[in-house]
């Protein structure tokens, strides 16, 4: 019996519920299978015959044999076009357009080369429809492999602001300086030791802080102060804010990190810096943007895009009882996803800041500060003890929070197949490049986390339905 | 959208990075350029912000214009958010396609020569003037397919613009990067192009690398592009010039200097209204 085809070394898929999580990892590429195409990749890897797996995916799923021949073939063309399997042979799939081809082409390098041998082998073999063939046919391979080369130039961002070494362009008096020289300008003409100086400790990493303006210190301290250690053992970073012509310079050792005009704009900058430090030292599998707090011995995450009430719901559960571990960070660490405190002070903006004010009467007295997205934030100090930078916690809940001021106050099981791709949405870093037994060790997790939606309009409702979900009801929640 | 010559210049401005924040701020620009996808998601009151401090554009990339069947409607509906909070003067996306159904390319390549390609797009450019009621420019791309088939490129544009009453945002360094790469005259490519419908250029550094050029924008403006960008201002009736610079950041200075040699164009083409001239005329 001829097999369906062959899965192609790099390419894997774990069974989520009535979903299948693919992994290239060639392609770094992650993505939940509906069911249909779950089934036909067990099909793959059971090693069925065509005939076989068309019967089986006709019962299944209750259609008749001639669309199920058509669904299989067209699946696993599709896979085989994007380099994920190989050897395919079935009838019966559509045909596909001259964009859908190239988009084959350009992703799967093994395609461009057989595409190179013999571009009607290919065509015939997609199957592309009969009316693209000549401007298909006319295709140049080397195009081709240069228009490859170049958006895998944009992919890794040769072309965006990003690079390191990139500095901000200051708003200089001195309009011929760039952030380098005034920096160096600076330290030269020094007058004024950095005599003003605090350590912080964030996930372990002690960053030290210099600066000569106590005016500015008044401004930067507070954001940091429930981080502070009066005496470190040893410093792990350094950090010196420098007054310059026309605003402040962030020195990270004798490099220029980050500038801001205005006085406003100096905390969310120095905030954000020892961020970057503390987490570029740090080892984790994933970072999601999250809020974290702990119930007991687990923790439970609330992922979302800014906008979303993230922070509203975290500062708001704090006064229920829960421990802080973050508003804005998970740091899932290998092999279990277990998650780390970062706890930085919780950025409330003006709309937060309305909703909190009764739970936090202090929110008005705190310094207003504008971030680089233009938003003012205030900064809130998270309520002491906080965790020990060491105590990592398992993952009890993952709830997706979404202020809907019209809709409702409703907390929803979803699928953990769903609730993995919403996870991945917010993903802000992968550090490694994602390999198998990581992708792995992620689907295993998810099996075991219970997962759900909560829309929000009443801050005291949606409180009382996350208390209730973690099995605590006010002040006991901490562990 | 309609357009006509002018006597007033076009407006120069530079595409918004936050890493050129604090100096716009300090200096705001006759117009920003906008990227739409940073904002997707959050950043409308820096959006508000930034429409105080001068007019806006909205670049998208994500529309993936020719790509068969509907447009996304989530790109569509996060674009129209940043619309909303920017007010642009109007908004502009590529020429080409970014996704299928199957893959995400991650960025545009251009429309490919098939029988329907032009079809496609025009569907897709009267879809999003109609979802969101601004004027509309497709914009020509780095590329190193072949791009139009039985069209050339500025005919596949001139037909795009005549059925859809979109404009055109014509990249220069793009053109330029493309003329060098595939050895062809940009001035002639100019002369095909129904400088009509031409609304906005970017202008912007370029660098070789190996054997092919690319659309760096970390790099000044070279001469050529400049000199191009005289000539279309003066035969076209351009409205905005937007310098793309992505990297490797100059001081001030020189960054208010090629802004200022483009202000100097803008100027002197619009004093030149009356007597316009077709790219390569003069040649």
């Amino acid at each position: 019996m001829t097999p369906l085809g062959c899965i192609a070394a790099d390419a894997c898929l774990f069974v989520l519920e009535e979903h299948g999580v693919f992994f290239s990892e060639l392609r770094q590429e992650l993505q939940v299978f509906n069911t249909p195409a779950t089934f036909i990749w067990c099909c793959l890897e059971e090693g069925l015959g065509p005939s076989e797996a068309v019967a089986a995916y006709a019962e299944t799923f209750g259609i008749d044999p001639a669309e199920a021949q058509r669904q299989v073939a067209d699946m696993l063309h599709r896979w085989q076009g994007l380099g994920h399997v190989s050897g395919v042979e079935m009838e019966g799939a559509s045909e596909i357009d001259l964009t859908t081809a190239l988009g084959r082409l350009l992703a799967n390098p093994a395609l461009r080369r057989q595409h190179a041998e013999s571009a009607v082998d290919v065509a015939r073999a997609l199957p592309l429809r009969a009316s693209d063939m000549d401007a298909f046919l006319a295709l140049d391979p080397a195009a081709l492999e240069a228009e490859a080369d170049l958006l895998r130039r944009r992919h890794l961002g040769m072309r965006d602001g990003s690079a390191a070494g990139d500095q901000a362009v200051p708003a200089a008096l001195d309009r011929n300086a760039g952030l380098v020289e005034l920096a160096a300008r600076a330290r030269a003409r020094r007058g004024t030791p950095l005599t003003i100086a605090h350590c912080y400790s964030l996930l372990g990493t002690i960053v030290r802080i210099q600066l000569a303006s106590a005016e500015a210190a008044a401004i930067v301290h507070p954001v940091l102060v429930h981080l502070e250690v009066r005496e470190p053992g040893a410093v792990d970073a350094a950090l010196d804010i420098l007054e310059v012509e026309s605003g402040w310079v962030l020195l990270e050792g004798i490099v220029p990190s980050g500038y801001c005009a205005r006085l406003p704009d100096l905390a969310p900058l120095v905030k954000s810096a020892v961020r970057r430090i503390a987490l570029n030292r740090h080892e984790y599998f994933l970072q999601i943007h999250a809020g974290v707090v702990s119930s007991g011995e687990r923790c439970l995450i609330l992922p979302a895009a800014a906008g979303s009430g993230k922070t509203t719901l975290t500062a708001a559960l704090l006064r229920a009882g829960f421990a802080y571990f973050s508003d804005e960070y998970a740091l899932l660490e290998q092999p279990d996803m277990r998650v780390r405190p970062v706890p930085l002070a919780l950025t409330v903006k003006p709309g937060a800041a309305a909703v909190l004010a009764s739970r936090y009467p202090e929110l008005a007295q705190l310094a207003a500060h504008r971030r680089e997205d233009e938003q003012t934030v205030r900064y809130l100090p998270p309520p002491q003890p906080l965790p020990p930078a060491s105590r990592s916690l398992p993952v009890g809940w993952i709830v997706f929070p979404r202020y809907a001021p019209d809709a409702g106050t409703a907390l929803r099981p979803i699928g953990r197949a769903e609730a993995l791709q919403r996870l991945m949405r917010e993903c802000l870093v992968l550090p490694e490049a994602l390999e198998r037994r990581g992708v792995e060790a992620l689907v295993r997790w998810m099996r075991e986390v219970a997962c759900f939606e909560l829309t929000m309009s009443d801050l005291d409702q949606a409180v009382r339905l996350v208390a209730q979900l973690c099995g605590t009801t006010g002040r006991d929640a901490r562990g | 959208m309609a357009l006509r010559m002018t006597s007033t210049p076009a407006r120069v401005g530079i595409a918004y990075r936050p890493a050129l924040a604090s100096w716009i701020e300090s200096r705001p620009p006759q117009c920003l350029e906008v990227a739409a996808e940073p904002f997707y998601k959050a950043g409308e009151r820096q959006l508000r912000g930034l429409a105080a401090l001068c007019p806006l554009v909205v670049h998208s990339t994500r529309l993936s214009l020719g790509t068969p069947g509907p447009i996304d409607p989530e790109e569509l509906h996060w674009l129209a958010r940043v619309v909303a909070a920017a007010d642009p003067l109007w908004v502009s996306d590529h020429l080409g396609f970014s996704r299928t159904a199957e893959v995400d390319l991650g960025w545009t390549v251009p429309v490919v020569p098939g029988p329907e390609s032009l079809a496609v797009v025009v569907s897709h450019v009267r879809e999003v003037q109609e979802q969101l009621g601004r004027p509309f420019l497709v914009e020509n791309v780095v590329h190193f397919l072949p791009t139009a088939g039985v069209r050339s490129e500025p005919e596949l544009l001139n037909t795009l613009c005549r059925e859809t009453g979109a404009g055109i945002l014509l990249d220069l360094t793009a053109l330029v990067v493309n003329a060098r790469n595939h050895g062809f005259d940009p001035r002639r490519w100019l002369r095909d192009l129904a400088l009509e419908h031409v609304a906005q250029l970017h202008v912007g550094g370029c660098a070789l690398d190996g054997e092919r050029w690319h659309d760096s924008h970390r790099d000044p403006v070279p001469d050529e592009v400049l000199e191009l960008a005289a000539e279309v201002l003066r035969a076209a009736p351009v409205r905005a010039v937007i310098l793309e610079r992505d990297g490797r950041y100059p001081p001030p200075a020189a960054l208010e200097a090629e802004l200022g040699r483009l202000e100097a164009l803008a100027t002197e083409a619009a004093s030149d209204a009356g007597s316009a001239q077709r790219p390569g005329d003069h040649a």
